[in-house]
């Protein structure tokens, strides 16, 4: 044998030595590797139910084990390739749905923002202020960082200030508004107690900032403190509103993450309630603050704007309301059709509001709402008991998918006796329908029919001045018509 | 949507062979056995579990100890009678003729993996 031929011959039964015990060793190592592959794929697969990872767990452990040792290991990677397939279909269901409700929410502040800065009114002058176009580009990439709030709350926080701090520099007629409070509200949400507190008082440099615009606006000192004095209120109720509704809603869900039982469960219906009345109401001052900017309280027609405030209000908390309640979330075109026309009657001089049903609300949630939604505030409170009261009446007698206009008025006056008048055409329906016995005591259930009572406390009269009761255009109190309406 | 649950194929094939283990004196199966009776993956067998645990069609109960010594419990199912209402109602609609499972080896056709499983747990059921 030549040395050559030694070496091969060594070369081989190295070779073959290594190879032999690599798979030996493989096989014996398969089973503790297809172990810890399982049990990987297990708690990726059922992130969302703690009590399926720990049965789940021991079931496809004890499963391996009846497998065949070559079977072990490919068992265990299909399982793990399965339910990494399913988490990234899971993620990207998330991300889609996060795109979608961050897009929504950008587009909504931006709109706010430059709206409170009255930009938009300019929009025709472009051409003559470029500057419009720069103050309308900054305003969005100050809003885009938003869309990681969840992510890196005290980042974007930050980011934001120091925007809106550079932004008095570069852009002296630019006035931010959305982005600290909302920053705000983000870290209040996502971070503990201390930090939040600290991000509300570091927002005090950006807010004084902003504020301090109207010196640069207004020459006249009397014209300055008119402009800045309720600006800086306006500013500082909507951040110290932002974070405690951040305070309140983390606080909700912590709440509500730790209730498990099924009675507790039921219970937490009332903090999601809770939840979305904190968010309608950072909606309310949001819509306060541009419609209180955009007034500046020295227009004549406070009381007709308000009446939009109101308007809008309503819409909003009245949608965000059942949609944190009914699941899965609904269309409901009554309500969404009330919130854009609020929206539109300021761009047309409030000429038109329009109310409706929600579509497949029922009689028990509607009640719940009315009576949740009480403590939202003594006056959206009464509009909500007369909107919903009425509606949840008119839901009981008429099929689902009728819709109740009620058109045609121009001011708060005019929207509260329209409002009123219309739920006591169905007062009157119900007593022509079910006798006075009926009109009497149902009214007396709580939650139900107990328009009355309110109507009575109503400031404003139904036969108010400059109020016109329009007759509802369907047949209310016709008996004859209960037939086809029923 | 013949129910609460997504009808695909495997689903129907694990449905067939908890039937036939209720008909057979009300047996329950665990898992491995599923898995062989209805030629399925793992993955997929108990993804179709998963979801008929959901809909109330099935439960499991966990054995008080495995038959062989130093072995985990194994975890056993069995159609409740909602599911043998249900089953029975689907699987009626959508395989009036039911496919034969056993023997599974010695039946042309049968998958490489099929056969080899059976072949190292000594082809029983």
């Amino acid at each position: 044998v030549s040395i050559a031929n030694l070496g091969q011959v060594l070369l081989t039964a190295v070779v073959t030595a290594v190879v032999g015990l690599f798979v030996m060793e493989s096989y014996q190592t398969t089973p503790w590797l297809a172990d810890k592959l399982m049990r990987w794929s297990v708690r990726l697969r059922y992130t969302d139910n703690p009590e399926r990872v720990t049965v789940r767990g021991e079931e496809l452990i004890s499963l391996l084990e009846d497998l065949p040792t070559l079977f072990k290991l490919p068992t265990a990677a299909a399982f793990l390739l399965r339910a990494l397939a399913y988490r990234l279909a899971s993620c990207r269901s998330h991300a889609r749905l996060a795109v979608q409700r961050n897009a929504l929410l950008l587009l909504t502040l931006y709109f706010f923002d430059c709206y409170a800065f009255s930009s938009w009114r300019h929009f025709g002058q472009a051409a003559n202020n470029p500057w419009l176009i720069l103050v309308w580009l900054y305003g969005l990439a100050m809003l885009v960082p938003l869309a990681w709030r969840d992510r890196a709350p005290v980042t974007v926080f930050s980011i934001q200030c120091a925007l809106t701090v550079a932004a008095w520099p570069i852009m002296p007629q630019y006035i931010p508004i959305v982005g600290i409070p909302t920053a705000v509200y983000a870290v209040s949400l996502h971070r503990s107690r201390k930090v939040s507190l600290l991000a509300l008082l570091a927002s005090v440099i950006p807010i004084g900032l902003v504020a301090a615009v109207g010196f640069r606006l207004y020459p006249d000192p009397a014209l300055q403190l008119r402009w800045i004095i309720p600006n800086t209120l306006i500013f500082v109720i909507v951040t110290v509103g932002a974070w405690g509704a951040g305070r309140m809603i983390r606080a909700s869900q912590q709440h509500v993450q730790h209730q498990t039982e099924p009675r507790a469960v039921q219970r937490s219906l009332g903090v999601r309630f809770r939840i979305a009345v904190a968010k309608a109401g950072l909606v309310v001052v949001f819509a306060s603050a541009v419609f209180g900017l955009e007034l500046r309280l020295t227009s004549a027609s406070l009381g007709q704007h308000f009446g939009v405030i109101l308007t809008f209000c309503l819409a909003a908390v009245v949608l965000v309301a059942i949609e944190s309640v009914a699941r899965p979330p609904r269309f409901y075109p009554g309500l969404i059709g009330g919130t854009v026309c609020a929206l539109s009657i300021f761009a047309f001089d409030f000429s038109l509001l329009f109310s409706g049903i929600a579509f497949g609300v029922t009689t028990a949630l509607t009640c719940a709402l009315i009576r949740k939604l009480k403590y939202v505030g003594v006056v959206i409170g009464v509009w909500v008991n007369i909107v919903g009261i009425a509606l949840t009446v008119l839901a009981d007698y008429f099929s689902p998918g009728w819709l109740a206009p009620v058109t045609g008025f121009s001011g708060l006056g005019f929207a509260v006796g329209a409002l009123a008048g219309f739920a006591v055409a169905v007062e009157r329906c119900v007593r022509e329908k079910y006798s006075w016995v009926a009109a009497r005591w149902l009214p007396r259930i709580p939650g139900l029919i107990s328009y009355a009572p309110i109507l009575i406390a109503l400031p404003i009269s139904l036969a108010s001045p400059g109020a016109i009761n329009p007759e509802p255009s369907i047949p209310l109190g016709e008996p004859h018509d209960e037939g086809e309406l029923s | 949507m013949d129910g609460p649950v997504r009808v695909t194929n495997p689903l129907l094939d694990v449905l067939e062979v908890l039937l036939e283990a209720f008909d057979n004196d009300r047996q329950e199966l665990h898992g491995w056995a599923i898995m062989k009776a209805a030629a399925r993956s793992g993955p997929t067998v108990y993804g179709v579990l998963d979801r008929l645990e959901d809909a109330d069609w099935i439960t499991g109960r966990w054995e008080d100890h495995h038959p062989q010594p130093n072995k985990p419990r194994r975890r056993f199912y069995r159609l409740t009678p909602t599911g043998v209402v249900s089953a029975s109602r689907l699987l009626t609609a959508r395989r009036p003729a039911p496919r034969q499972y056993s023997p599974r080896p010695t039946e042309p056709g049968l998958t490489f993996t099929g056969w080899l499983s059976n072949l190292f747990a000594g082809g029983a059921r």
